[in-house]
C-alpha cells in the first residue's frame, strides 16, 4: 500500500487542506550509543475534517507523536504546523495561546475540572481566552452530546461516560483547527466507549472537526477515516476506511 | 476562680498529652517491624522538602522559647551575680524598718524607708566586733557630656552614691586617682569616663536633684573587673555632699558594716541591735538590722521576681509562635498524610495493619519533632542574642547596654525544648493519621480529590459546645474587673479560639466564596495601585536620602542601607503590580477556580487560616487596648487639663522639685499642679497617693464637682479623696482616713475635700497638699508637673522658661500636646516590640500558608496540567493560585480581626471599669491589616504559584 506523498497532497489544490502536519519529525531521548528514537523522521498531514487513528504497540512513539502535534511536548528536530503556524518558533506565552485557541483535548482520564460544573468546563478554553463563545454552536454540540440536562452539575456528579462526553464537548465548543485524543475509551465500558465515538465521527463528518486519536483498541480505531500504523518511531502503514477485523489482523503482524 | 482552676486543668491537660505522645511514641516503636520501618526511612527520605518546611515551624516555635529563656536565665544571672558581689564584703546591714513593701524602686536601698543620721554610725562602731562602717545613699546623679547633654544610659539606672571608704565593704575600687573627699569632688566608674571620655582632673557636671553642680573628677573605679554595673552608671560623692545634693544634708538611707574575722554575720547582728537599741530614723522608726546574706537574699528575691515576669511576658509569645506552629504542622501532616493514602492504602492491602500504618508515622513525627527541637534549641541562641541586639538598639542609651557576656543555657531549656517540640509534633500528626487510617483501603485507593468535610453535625455541636464555654468565661470576666477580669477574658479568648477550630470551616466556605469574587478584586487591584505609589514611592525617597548621607559621609551601615533600598523599590513595585494583575484576574474564570479551590476542602482551608488567625488576633487586641490607652490618654489631658505646658522629664527618673520652684518666677506664671507621686496604705490595701499643690491644683486641673475647699490642703494633716473612693469607704467631709506611709509613718489625716474627675491626674484618688507631701513622704523628684500661664505670649514663655531651666537638664518644659506625642510614643515604643515579636507568629502563618498550598498544588497537579493543556497561561496559573492564597489568608486575617477586636474591647471595658481606659476602636488600622493579608497570601503563594507554573504539562497529566 502506498501512501499519498503529502508534497503532492499539498500541491494538488483539490485536495481539501490540511489542519496540522508533522515534517521529518525526530524526537531522540539520550545521544550517541544510547540514543532512543522515540520517532524518527515521520512526515505526516492531517486533513481537515478527517478523523485519524495513531495505532501502534507499547512504546512505538504514537503518544510522543501526538504530544509534538499537539504542541504539549518539543522536537529534536522537525516542524510542526497547525493551520499555517511553525509551532518551533513559538514562545511558552504564544504557545498557550495557539492550544487554547486552535488545539483541543480529551484525554483517557481526569478531563474535567472537578470544582467547575459541566457547562463551565465546556466554556472553559474560551473563558480561558476571554473569547465569546457562539452559543448556537456550544448549544449545537452540547445537543449532540446529549447533554442538555446535565449541565449544572459537577463532574462527581456524573458517570464516567457523561463526563467524557462533556471533555469532547469542550473540545469541540471552540471549534479548534485539530483535537487531540489520547485513548479516549481507555477507561469505559464498551457501549459507552462506542457512544463517544459515534459521536467523535460524527463530529468530523457532519462539522468537519480534525481530530486525531491516538489508541490501542482495533474496535476504537475502526470509527476513524484512517489509522495509521507506528513501530519504533516509524509511521509503517496506512489504512483508509478501517474495520475492526482488518485492524486487528495489520496489529497482528506487529506481534510476530 | 475559674480562671486559675482553668489554667491548672489547662497545665495538667499539658501534662496528660505529654504523657500520652510518650507513651504513643513506645508503642509504635515496638509495633513497628523492619519492613514498615524501611518504608518510613524511604519515605522520610523522599518527602525532605515537606519534612523541612513541617520541621522549620517546629524550629522557630521551639527557637523562640528557648531563646527568651537564654536570654532572661542570661540576664538573671548577670543581676543576681551582680547583687551578690555587691554586697559581698557586707557583714550587717542597718536601716529603718520600713512602712510596708513599696518594691526596689530606686535601687537596692531606695525603697521607701525613712532616713537615718549620719551619725548613727558612730553607736554603730561602739558594737564590739565592729571594723567598719560606711554610710548608704543611692540616689540619682547623671553626669553631663562634653556637649552639656546628660549622658543617656537607655532604661538603666544613674545612680548616685557615697564612696565607701572601706576597701572591703566598697563593691567598687578605685582605679586611678583618690576617692572623693572635698565638697567638689567625684569619682566616676570607669564606664561613665569610657563614654564621656573625661579624665582625672577635668570639670564636670553632674545633674541631680538640684540645679547641676560643677565637680572635679579625682578618681575613677571598677566595679569588680567590670567598667560598671550591667549598663547603670555610678557617680560618687563624700557623705556629706552627697547627702545634701541627693537628699536631706547629713541623713542616710543605711549602713554597712564589717565585723571582725571570726565573728558571725548573725553574732554582728545580735551586737548591733543591742548596742542600738535605743537609736530611731529622723521619723523615729525603728532600726532594721540584717545580716548580709539576709540582705542578699533579699535582693535575689526581687531579682527573681523582675524576671518571672520578663519571663512570663516572653513565654506568651513563645506559646503564640509554638500554637501557630501546632496549626502548620498538622495541616502539612494531613494533607501529607492525605497524599499517602494510596500508599498506605497499597500497604495495608500487602497485609500492614492499621495500627502499624499509624505507628510508622507516629515515629516519624517523633523523629522530626526530635531533631526539629535539637535544632531549635541551637538556633535559640540566635533568638537570644537578637532580643540582646533589638533591646539594646530601641533603648537608644549611649553606653554598652546589656553586656555581651556568654549565653547561658540552663537544663531546664533543653528540656522544655525538646518536651514541647516533640510532644507538638506527635499531637498534630496523631489526629489527622488516625482519621485517614479509618478509611477502608479499597477507597483509599480510588479517593477523589473532593471533601466535604465543612459542614459535619458533630463539628458543630464540638464548636458550640466551646464557643458556649467562651461565652460564660466572657461573661464571669465581664462582671469582674482589674486583673481577674483581665484573666478571664483571656481564658474566654483562648476556648473561643480552640471553638474557631471546629467552626472554622462552617466559616470558610461562605466567606471564601464572598471574598473570592468581583469586589474583593477590585478592592485588592486598588490596594495594589496604593500600595505601588506608596511602598515604591517612599523606598524611593529614602533612597534618595541615604544616598544623601552616603555623599555626606561613607559608612559601611549607610552602604548597605542604600543596597537594601534599591532592592527594595523594584520588590515594591514588583508586589504592587502583582496585586493589581492578580486583583483584576479575579473577576474571570481564572479567579472562580481559585475561589472553589478556596473552599473545596474547607476544613484545610480553615486550618490553614487559623495559623494567621491567632497572629492577627493577638496584634488586634492590642491595638484596640494600646489605642484606647492613648485616646483615654489624650482625650483626658485634652478635656481636665487647664494648663498650656507641662514639664516632663527627658530621663525615665523624674525632675528635681525645685524645678517647680524656677518655674513659679517666670513671667506670665499662673499656676502649677506641683504633682508628684507615691502610694499610701490605706484600708490595708496600696493606693497611688498624689502630692499637690493646693493653691494651683484647681486651677489647672478639672477636678469636676468639687465639694469642701481643696485649698484646706494647705491646713496639716489633711487629704482630698474622688468621689468614687469616697464612697466606696463611706467617707464625708471632716472624717479622718488613718494612712500608712513608706517611711512607716502613720497618720490621721482629715479629708477636707472631695473631688468628682480624677482623669487630669492620671487617675489618682487620693491627695494631700505639697507642704504635708514633703513631710510625710519627702521625694526630690516629680514626674510631670502641670503649668498654666496667663496665657499672652505662649513662646515669650516657653523661651524665658527653658532659659530659667537652664541647668536642669532633665526638666524639659513641653506643650500639652508635645507631652502627649512623647507619652504616646513611649508606649507606641512597647508596642513596636510586641509587634516585633508577634511577627514570628506571622512568618510561621506565611510558612503554613505556602506549605499548605504547595501541598495541595501537588494534589491537585493533574488538574493543573489539564488546565494548562486547555490554555490556560502560566501567567493565569500563578493568578489563580495566588488569588486562593490571598482569599485564605483574608480568610484567616478577618477571623483573627474579629476575635481579636471583640476580645480586646472586652479587656478595655473590663480594665476601664474604675473608669481609667475608655475604649477606641482602631478601625482604620484593622481595615488596612485586613488589605496588608492579600500582601501575606501573595508572598506565600509566590514559590508555589512559580512551580504550578512551570511544571511540566505532559508529567502532570501523566501523574497518577
Amino acid at each position: 500500500m502506498t501512501a499519498p506523498s503529502p508534497m503532492v497532497a499539498r500541491a494538488h489544490s483539490t485536495l481539501p487542506p490540511v489542519a496540522a502536519s508533522v515534517r521529518n519529525a525526530t524526537k531522540q531521548y539520550g545521544v550517541g550509543e544510547s540514543a532512543v528514537f522515540a520517532l524518527n523522521d515521520v512526515t505526516v498531514d492531517f486533513i481537515r475534517g478527517e478523523f485519524t487513528a495513531i495505532m501502534g504497540p507499547s512504546g512505538s512513539g504514537k503518544s510522543t507523536l501526538m504530544h509534538c502535534a499537539a504542541g504539549l511536548d518539543e522536537l529534536t528536530s522537525g516542524d510542526v504546523f497547525i493551520g499555517e503556524t511553525r509551532l518551533g518558533a513559538l514562545k511558552e506565552a504564544a504557545l498557550t495561546n495557539l492550544r487554547r485557541d486552535n488545539v483541543g483535548f480529551v484525554f483517557q482520564a481526569y478531563n474535567l475540572i472537578p470544582t467547575l460544573t459541566a457547562r463551565e468546563n465546556i466554556l472553559l478554553p474560551m473563558t480561558l481566552a476571554k473569547a465569546t463563545p457562539n452559543m448556537g454552536w456550544v448549544d449545537q454540540v452540547v445537543e449532540a452530546v446529549g447533554l442538555n440536562t446535565r449541565l449544572s452539575h459537577r463532574p462527581s456528579e456524573l458517570s464516567g461516560g457523561q463526563q467524557q462526553r462533556v471533555a469532547v464537548a469542550r473540545a469541540l465548543a471552540s471549534r479548534p483547527q485539530i483535537i487531540f485524543a489520547d485513548e479516549p475509551t481507555g477507561n469505559l465500558d464498551s457501549a459507552t466507549g462506542n457512544e463517544i465515538l459515534t459521536f467523535m465521527r460524527r463530529a468530523a463528518t457532519d462539522f468537519g472537526q480534525t481530530i486525531v486519536m491516538v489508541t490501542h483498541d482495533p474496535n476504537a480505531a475502526s470509527y476513524a477515516n484512517r489509522v495509521l500504523f507506528l513501530a519504533d518511531g516509524a509511521i509503517v502503514d496506512e489504512m483508509r476506511d478501517p474495520d475492526e477485523e482488518r485492524v486487528l489482523q495489520r496489529m497482528r503482524r506487529f506481534g510476530r | 476562680m475559674i480562671g486559675s482552676l482553668l489554667f491548672n486543668s489547662l497545665r495538667g491537660a499539658m501534662a496528660v498529652a505529654a504523657i500520652l505522645s510518650m507513651c504513643a511514641v513506645v508503642w509504635s516503636a515496638f509495633l513497628v517491624g523492619p519492613g514498615m520501618r524501611r518504608v518510613g526511612l524511604r519515605n522520610m527520605w523522599a518527602y525532605k522538602r515537606r519534612l523541612l518546611t513541617s520541621g522549620f515551624a517546629v524550629v522557630l516555635g521551639v527557637s523562640f522559647l528557648c531563646g527568651t529563656f537564654i536570654f532572661t536565665d542570661t540576664l538573671k544571672g548577670l543581676f543576681s551575680d551582680l547583687f551578690s558581689s555587691s554586697v559581698k564584703g557586707v557583714d550587717a546591714v542597718v536601716r529603718a524598718e520600713r512602712g510596708f513593701d513599696l518594691g526596689n524602686a530606686g535601687g537596692p536601698y531606695d525603697d521607701g524607708r525613712s532616713l537615718l543620721n549620719i551619725k548613727v554610725a558612730d553607736e554603730l562602731k561602739k558594737s564590739p566586733g565592729v571594723v567598719a562602717v560606711d554610710p548608704v545613699y543611692s540616689g540619682y546623679a547623671q553626669l553631663l557630656n562634653k556637649k552639656g547633654k546628660l549622658v543617656r544610659t537607655g532604661g538603666a539606672p544613674t545612680f548616685g552614691a557615697l564612696w565607701a571608704d572601706d576597701d572591703e565593704l566598697s563593691a567598687y575600687k578605685i582605679l586611678n586617682g583618690r576617692p572623693p573627699t572635698a565638697d567638689n569632688e567625684v569619682v566616676l566608674d570607669r564606664s561613665l569616663i569610657k563614654t564621656t571620655g573625661y579624665k582625672l582632673g577635668d570639670t564636670v557636671k553632674v545633674n541631680t536633684s538640684g540645679p547641676v553642680v560643677e565637680f572635679v573628677v579625682v578618681g575613677d573605679a571598677t566595679f569588680g573587673t567590670s567598667d560598671g554595673a550591667l549598663g547603670a552608671t555610678t557617680v560618687f560623692f563624700s557623705p556629706k555632699r552627697g547627702t545634701e545634693l541627693m537628699g536631706k544634708p547629713g541623713q542616710v538611707q543605711a549602713f554597712i558594716v564589717r565585723g571582725e574575722k571570726g565573728l558571725t554575720q548573725r553574732q554582728l547582728v545580735r551586737n548591733l541591735k543591742q548596742t542600738t537599741g535605743g537609736v530611731t530614723s529622723v521619723t523615729g522608726a525603728k532600726l532594721d538590722v540584717i545580716t548580709g546574706a539576709a540582705f542578699d537574699a533579699e535582693q535575689q528575691s526581687f531579682v527573681n521576681t523582675i524576671f518571672k515576669f520578663i519571663n512570663y511576658f516572653f513565654t506568651a509569645f513563645a506559646v503564640i509562635a509554638l500554637f501557630v506552629s501546632v496549626f502548620v504542622i498538622a495541616n502539612s501532616f494531613s494533607i501529607v498524610v492525605a497524599q499517602r493514602n494510596r500508599e498506605m492504602a497499597m500497604l495495608r492491602t500487602l497485609g500492614a495493619s492499621r495500627k502499624e500504618v499509624v505507628a510508622a508515622t507516629i515515629l516519624e513525627a517523633f523523629f522530626l519533632g526530635l531533631v526539629a527541637s535539637i535544632v531549635g534549641i541551637m538556633a535559640g541562641f540566635v533568638v537570644a542574642w537578637l532580643i540582646r541586639f533589638g533591646l539594646n538598639k530601641s533603648s537608644g542609651g549611649d553606653g554598652s547596654g546589656f553586656p555581651s557576656t556568654g549565653f547561658k543555657l540552663l537544663p531546664r531549656t533543653v528540656f522544655y525544648g525538646l518536651f514541647v517540640g516533640t510532644v507538638v509534633t506527635v499531637w498534630a500528626s496523631v489526629l489527622p493519621v488516625i482519621r485517614l487510617s479509618r478509611i477502608k483501603p479499597l477507597a483509599a485507593l480510588q479517593a477523589t480529590a473532593l471533601d466535604r468535610s465543612g459542614g459535619s453535625k458533630v463539628r458543630l455541636i464540638a464548636g458550640a459546645v466551646w464557643a458556649a464555654a467562651s461565652a460564660v468565661m466572657l461573661a464571669v470576666g465581664l462582671s469582674g474587673s482589674g486583673g481577674t477580669g483581665a484573666r478571664n477574658i483571656g481564658v474566654a479568648a483562648g476556648l473561643f479560639l480552640i471553638a474557631t477550630v471546629f467552626l472554622g470551616p462552617v466559616a470558610a466556605k461562605p466567606v471564601a466564596n464572598a471574598l473570592g469574587r468581583r469586589w474583593y478584586g477590585i478592592v485588592i487591584a486598588v490596594f495594589g495601585v496604593l500600595f505601588t505609589f506608596l511602598a515604591t514611592g517612599s523606598a524611593l525617597v529614602l533612597f534618595g536620602l541615604a544616598i544623601k548621607s552616603l555623599v555626606d559621609g561613607f559608612s559601611l551601615w549607610r552602604l548597605v542601607l542604600v543596597v537594601v533600598l534599591l532592592v527594595a523599590i523594584p520588590i515594591a513595585a514588583i508586589t504592587g503590580y502583582t496585586l493589581v494583575r492578580t486583583g483584576l484576574k479575579a473577576n474571570g474564570v481564572t479567579g472562580q477556580i481559585a475561589r472553589q479551590n478556596s473552599v473545596r476542602n474547607p476544613t484545610r482551608t480553615s486550618a490553614t487560616a487559623l495559623a494567621l488567625t491567632i497572629g492577627t488576633a493577638v496584634v488586634c487586641a492590642i491595638f484596640v487596648l494600646s489605642q484606647s490607652l492613648t485616646g483615654t490618654f489624650r482625650g483626658a489631658l485634652e478635656k481636665s487639663v487647664k494648663s498650656d505646658f507641662v514639664i516632663a522629664s527627658g530621663t525615665d527618673f523624674g525632675f528635681p522639685v525645685e524645678v517647680v520652684e524656677r518655674i513659679k518666677k517666670v513671667p506670665g506664671y499662673q499656676a502649677s499642679s506641683g504633682s508628684r507621686f507615691t502610694q499610701i496604705e490605706y484600708q490595708d490595701k496600696q493606693r497611688s497617693l498624689g502630692i499637690v499643690d493646693e493653691t494651683g491644683i484647681g486651677k489647672v486641673v478639672d477636678l469636676g464637682d468639687l465639694k469642701g475647699d481643696i485649698g484646706q490642703l494647705g491646713q496639716p494633716d489633711t487629704i482630698a479623696v474622688d468621689k468614687k473612693s469616697a464612697a466606696d469607704n463611706k467617707l464625708s467631709l471632716g472624717d479622718t482616713l488613718p494612712v500608712k506611709f513608706p517611711s512607716g509613718a502613720s497618720k490621721s489625716l482629715k479629708l477636707v475635700a472631695i473631688y468628682d474627675n480624677a482623669e487630669g491626674l492620671g487617675n489618682t484618688y487620693y491627695l494631700i497638699g505639697t507642704t504635708n507631701g514633703d513631710k510625710l513622704a519627702p521625694a526630690e523628684v516629680a514626674d510631670f508637673v502641670y503649668v498654666k500661664t496667663d496665657g499672652k505670649d505662649p513662646k515669650a514663655f516657653q523661651a524665658a522658661a527653658d532659659k530659667a531651666l537652664a541647668d536642669f537638664p532633665s526638666a524639659e518644659l513641653k506643650t500639652k500636646k508635645q507631652f502627649a506625642d512623647q507619652q504616646v510614643g513611649q508606649l507606641n515604643q512597647i508596642l513596636g516590640l510586641i509587634n516585633a515579636l508577634l511577627a514570628l507568629a506571622i512568618i510561621i502563618a506565611i510558612l503554613g500558608i505556602a506549605n499548605t498550598l504547595r501541598l495541595s498544588i501537588y494534589e491537585r497537579i493533574r488538574e493543573i496540567g489539564l488546565l494548562r493543556a486547555v490554555g490556560q497561561s502560566r501567567q493565569q496559573v500563578r493568578a489563580m493560585i495566588r488569588w486562593e492564597a490571598i482569599v485564605v489568608a483574608t480568610f484567616g486575617t478577618i477571623l483573627g480581626m474579629v476575635i481579636g477586636t471583640g476580645f480586646g474591647s472586652a479587656l478595655v471595658k473590663v480594665l476601664g471599669k474604675d473608669g481609667s481606659v475608655k475604649l477606641t476602636v482602631p478601625w482604620a488600622t484593622i481595615l488596612i491589616l485586613t488589605l496588608l493579608a492579600s500582601l501575606v497570601g501573595l508572598f506565600a503563594a509566590r514559590k508555589p504559584a512559580k512551580d504550578a507554573a512551570r511544571m511540566n504539562i505532559l508529567e502532570a497529566i501523566a501523574t497518577d
